[in-house]
């Protein structure tokens, strides 16, 4: 069974990501099958593509971080000890929201010129300010699987859930 | 500091960052954050990667990537493996050896319908490695063949790592998989051959019952599920009919239907793996986000372009500078893993290899099987690490002892790649 995160949120935010890819699968499934049955493709079906990626993706990397699935090279672990290996790993959750945090805020003025100058998706017209906000929310998400894990290491937990 | 410098320090910097443990995305992440305020400045720095997480988590193209993930997670958590291994097991009865041909001709159709080596190599192992234990074959030898076949999930199409250099070296992911099916096929059958030459000369394998030819033609049908996902997907592909996009999301959900139909996968087993599929996906992504900000930073620093106008002005031929790569390759290989390997070596070396008239889908077989050559190369060999995680039994150094004979292969599906280039390139010539 995959494990799941102990946090909550974590775990809500995985579902969302569940969602999305199931919903990214069932469009293109019904475009494939529409186009084949019917000769006309579904209206939309790019758009909705790209934003539920964008919400996977988004939703998806903070339960990744809740349960330190990233991938990394262990040759070290041989070498060193336990204490080692762990103050490795915090130094790690630090960094890691550190570099999310920043991304997070070179975000915002981008963000910003879509909200001021408009812009739409291709086939939806879904404004891009709102695809903007979705990937901030999923960012908090992120930031909060980073805290996580810095908490997690504070108190000695070890490796991937 | 000069460009060329800075880019070398940032790829030191980056190897350090990686032996300390630290995240390939968080590596790669920092050392192009820090490079771009260094070479050029923070509002330069903040203006790539204010734009690069939305740009990657909203690529169309890269949609193919969970999608393909989530028909392998529904493959292997619906058996499919374990049936196609009891076919080919049955096909290939009386063989001295038998049961390790079958375990990779098991691993190499499997590889067709899922692109992860990870998944084929765990998957393998749970089947095949109680089996040849208690056939009384050789633990190095069994864990070996596991090993070399579960490496193939990456170079028969569909592949995840040649979606991902599709996408960094912005070639056609339907070409990558033309070009990459015959290479695919030949390794499978150097593996075989491989296995067939150690049963024979050494005494690690007892012999084998062999099958009537009416079990052998019934045998087949154990794998219908799998030839008709193969050929809807890669099919589809291959004919036109499905973009690579198309193809994953049919596949997925075809996978699904068939586990449903032939009651093998159940709701929770579809949740567990959506939910897989999620995080692999997304560990994935990570990595590509790192990747786009690290090799912003590398094209800014010139380095690819400094580097192939070095080695032109050394007056190094192609050949040389191929197999300079390839080393590199290989050494990278036994230390790092697959898909961190492909980002952080494709965007400095493919300009140089393009610059050298060489084909970028030729190149990106050659970076595939050489991926797959990392997979299996001692001491970080990821698919010797899965299987050790579920034989704990098995001292390590058995497995390495196990697997060497085997790395010979991949060795010369290089050298047939450069000696027939037609290997690689005649079937996306032809379709495409």
């Amino acid at each position: 069974m995959t494990p799941q995160p102990r946090s909550r949120i974590a775990t809500l935010l995985l579902w969302i990501a569940s969602a999305a890819l199931v919903i990214m699968m069932l469009v293109v499934v019904g475009d494939v099958l529409l186009r084949a049955v019917f000769n006309t493709p579904m209206q939309g079906a790019y758009d909705l593509v790209s934003i539920m990626l964008l919400v996977m993706v988004a939703f998806g990397i903070g339960p990744v971080m809740v349960k330190r699935a990233e991938i990394l090279i262990d040759l070290i672990d041989g070498m060193v000890g336990p204490k080692a290996v762990r103050m490795l790993g915090a130094i790690a959750s630090v960094l890691s929201f550190v570099v999310i945090l920043f991304i997070s805020w070179s975000m915002i003025s981008p963000a910003q010129d879509a909200w001021r100058w408009g812009g739409y998706s291709l086939e939806l017209g879904v404004p891009q300010w709102a695809l903007w906000v979705l990937a901030f929310v999923g960012l908090a998400g992120v930031l909060w699987g980073a805290v996580l894990q810095v908490i997690g290491y504070a108190r000695g937990q070890e490796g991937q859930e | 500091m000069s460009g060329f410098a800075l880019g070398l320090s940032g790829i030191g910097l980056m190897f350090v960052l990686l032996f300390l443990r630290q995240p390939v995305w968080l590596s790669l992440a920092i050392v192009g954050i820090l490079g771009n305020i260094i070479h050029n400045s923070l509002n330069t720095a903040q203006y790539v990667a204010g734009t690069v997480f939305f740009d990657t988590a909203s690529n169309y193209n890269l949609s193919v990537i969970p999608l393909f993930v989530l028909m392998g997670e529904v493959a292997s958590g619906s058996r499919m493996s374990a049936e196609l291994f009891s076919a080919a097991r049955v096909i290939v009865s009386g063989l001295r050896g038998g049961l390790a041909v079958a375990s990779l001709a098991a691993s190499g159709a499997f590889g067709a319908i899922c692109g992860s080596s990870v998944a084929t190599a765990a998957s393998m192992t749970r089947i095949a490695m109680p089996e040849m234990r208690k056939a009384g074959y050789d633990d190095g030898y069994a864990s070996g063949s596991i090993a070399a076949g579960g490496s193939l999930g990456i170079l028969i199409p569909p592949s995840i790592i040649l979606v991902i250099y599709g996408s960094i070296a912005e070639q056609s992911v339907a070409k990558l998989f033309a070009a990459s099916m015959f290479p695919g096929i030949v390794l499978m059958l150097i593996y075989i051959a491989v296995a067939l030459w150690i049963a024979r000369r050494s005494n690690m394998v007892p012999p084998e019952a062999s099958a009537s030819l009416l079990d052998r033609i019934l045998a087949l049908r154990h794998a219908w599920q799998f030839a008709l996902l193969f050929v809807v997907t890669i099919g589809g592909i291959y004919t036109g009919i499905f973009s690579p996009n198309e193809a994953a999301s049919v596949g997925a959900f075809g996978a699904i239907v068939l586990g449903f139909l032939r009651r093998s996968l159940n709701v929770a087993g579809v949740v567990k793996a959506v939910q897989a599929s999620v995080i692999v996906s997304c560990a994935l992504f990570m990595i590509v986000l790192g990747a786009t900000l690290f090799s912003q930073f590398i094209v800014q620093t010139r380095l690819p372009d400094t580097l192939l106008a070095l080695a032109q002005g050394a007056d190094l031929s192609p050949a040389l500078v191929m197999g300079l790569i390839i080393l590199i390759y290989v050494v990278m290989g036994c230390f790092l893993e697959g898909i961190g390997m492909v980002l952080i070596t494709v965007p400095v070396f493919l300009p140089v290899v393009v610059g050298y008239g060489f084909d970028p889908i030729l190149f990106g077989v050659l970076v595939a099987v050489l991926v797959e050559l990392g997979l299996i190369t001692p001491p970080v060999g990821m698919n010797l690490f899965i299987i050790r995680a579920q034989v704990p039994d098995m001292p390590m150094i058995q497995l390495y002892r196990g697997i060497l004979p085997f790395l010979i292969a991949p060795i010369i599906l290089i050298v047939l790649i450069f000696a027939f280039p037609q290997l690689t390139l005649w079937l996306p010539a032809v379709l495409y």
